[in-house]
């Protein structure tokens, strides 16, 4: 962020001249953070002039905008840089905004998904994501947009250069597989099945932190993650939940690194076939991998995004 | 002791009989694959004056497998676990020990990545994932890089890589019995800033059984653990992340 527009540098102003507010917290999970960030540095021109990014202590001693974007509510609410009454007075401001728009990329059903509504009255959702989802009967009078979730200008390069990838390439990569995420039984079960069939997998299933995905609590960043999967021929993961749902930010992170996205999800695996890489199980898996399939998935996902606006111009036609 | 590189796996053996062939198969399948990388190894196992039938089997390994290098130390009486890995620590033939219960099993696969991990950090101790089988749910074991909550309870499994002389100048694994000898050479190596590495891939099968030794620490002891190292002025440190996490075709992940 330029140090022009940083929040903490503006000077009190009686009123905001700026149209909208992205508030986001440094010091929980980077996946959000991280998206914060890269979605104010895509909006289009005329857009970045009049929206400010806000770490979120920061905006607690600002000229709120007349719109607020809150990317992921719970991690604000739990910044550990927040007191109870910072949080209350948070909430006081947000809700004093005349709109007050909630960013997540959760899974409808999801006890994540519902926490997002234990905070401020919101008057829009915007569902990031791969697919757009039906809101639950109490939320149903909520606005709601689907931002299709997809890489930044800057990125697409680079999905241009991974669309490319021969199977000769795919296959030099040394690590089979990777499987990242908290640790649960039905992960542990899964990388059971996987090192069956090929031992040299990653696993990386820490103990379960909430809002603690950070390079000093021991999780991989962004970068490191992109470092490990520019290794992996596939990126695996599962749902901890019962809920149709694919995981944008996976799919995306696996491509930008040339890794094959593969969801295993025996229950809902037929639903989502049209995708391509939702897989009923490991022994699935060992079938497709068999093939070129995966080289010509990734090139398909890969046309599929850059056929789509970028991340911050997308947002920016939702309104 | 032994400078020379390579690995010895050390297995020590009290009574399991039944298991051992598991350990051992996993270990020599290991081994065999080091040797294809040109790394030198051998198979120590620790007889920690067993009665139920070990010496028998582990008297015929040699002949059984003469492709590898397999030796046996009998001990006259029993001395416990954390004497009986010192004994073998002390006679192992190469500068860096594998670690392997006679219940557990390695992924031999893994071995030598793990062997490459150790090599290229330098480590004191070189651990990755167990998973936990048995009749059990699906569960995994020594899975992060080393926090602060190590104080508290031991969360890494004994089932590691060590670089002998390291561990022996630390002062080997603690021959009290009943004093949580892994925990407490963690510990020891931690007060003497070693450094301790987390791979992230599997490097065996933990097998829990009726009777084994894999109980939580009970509270006094623990207390007894902490304030012990506390004088040593780990508490300081209970933020932090304690290990780092390494993978040798990535690089430093933490």
């Amino acid at each position: 962020m330029p140090l022009s527009l940083q929040g903490s540098r503006l000077p009190a102003m009686p009123s905001s001249p700026f149209d909208l507010d992205i508030l986001y917290s440094r010091a929980t999970d980077w996946l959000y953070s991280n998206l914060a960030i890269r979605l104010w540095h895509d909006l289009p021109e005329n857009w970045r002039t009049q929206t400010r990014l806000w770490d979120v202590p920061d905006w607690l001693a600002a000229v709120p905008a007349a719109r607020v974007l809150v990317v992921n509510w719970v991690g604000l609410a739990n910044d550990p840089r927040l007191s109870h009454r910072d949080v209350t007075a948070l909430m006081s401001k947000v809700n004093s905004a005349a709109e007050r728009i909630l960013l997540a990329a959760e899974c409808v059903g999801t006890d994540s998904f519902q926490r997002q509504f234990q905070g401020p009255e919101w008057t829009a959702l915007v569902d990031i994501g791969w697919q757009p989802q039906d809101l639950p009967a109490d939320l149903a009078s909520l606005p709601y947009r689907f931002l299709y979730y997809t890489p930044t200008q800057a990125e697409r390069p680079l999905l241009v250069h991974v669309q490319a990838t021969t199977a000769e390439q795919f296959s030099m990569r040394p690590i089979p597989w990777a499987v990242v995420g908290r640790a649960t039984t039905g992960r542990a079960a899964l990388v059971a099945d996987l090192t069956d069939w090929e031992p040299g997998g990653v696993v990386f299933l820490p103990a379960d932190e909430p809002l603690q995905i950070r390079p000093d609590r021991g999780r991989l960043s962004r970068v490191q993650l992109a470092r490990l999967l520019a290794k992996t021929r596939f990126y695996v993961w599962a749902s901890c939940h019962k809920f149709p749902y694919f995981e944008a930010f996976r799919a995306v992170d696996a491509l930008l690194s040339g890794a094959c996205p593969i969801k295993l999800d025996a229950r809902h695996a037929d639903g989502y076939a049209p995708l391509g890489c939702v897989l009923t199980d490991v022994a699935a898996l060992r079938r497709f991998a068999a093939t070129d399939a995966p080289v010509q998935l990734i090139a398909t996902l890969c046309a599929e995004l850059l056929a789509r606006p970028s991340l911050g111009v997308a947002f920016a036609a939702l309104w | 002791m032994g400078q020379r590189a390579g690995l010895s796996i050390l297995i020590p053996n009290w009574n399991h009989r039944f298991a051992l062939p598991r350990s051992v198969r996993s270990a020599l399948d290991g081994l065999r694959r080091l040797h294809a990388h040109g790394v030198a190894g051998e198979l120590l196992v620790v007889d920690d004056a067993s009665r139920d039938g070990s010496q028998k089997y582990l008297f015929n390994l040699a002949a059984h497998y003469p492709d590898v290098a397999i030796r046996v130390i009998w001990l006259p009486r029993n001395v416990g676990l954390g004497a009986a890995r010192n004994i073998g620590l002390t006679h192992a033939a190469y500068r860096h020990a594998c670690l392997l219960d006679a219940d557990n099993a390695l992924e031999p696969a893994n071995l030598w990545l793990f062997y490459r991990a150790a090599l290229e950090t330098g480590a004191a101790l070189t651990y990755g994932n167990l998973f936990v089988l048995g009749d059990t749910q699906p569960d995994v074991l020594s899975n992060e890089p080393l926090h602060a909550r190590v104080y508290r309870q031991n969360y890494v499994d004994n089932f590691a890589l060590l670089d002998i002389p390291v561990a022996l100048a630390a002062g080997g694994y603690q021959t009290t019995r009943g004093l949580l000898e892994d925990w407490e050479l963690m510990m020891r190596l931690l007060a003497r800033n070693a450094l301790i590495v987390f791979v992230p891939a599997v490097l065996g099968y933990y097998y829990r059984m009726p009777g084994g030794l894999h109980t939580l620490a009970p509270e006094p002891l623990i207390q007894r653990l902490r304030r012990i190292f506390d004088q040593n002025e780990l508490r300081s440190r209970e933020s932090c992340l304690l290990g780092r996490m390494y993978h040798p075709d990535v690089g430093w992940l933490a």
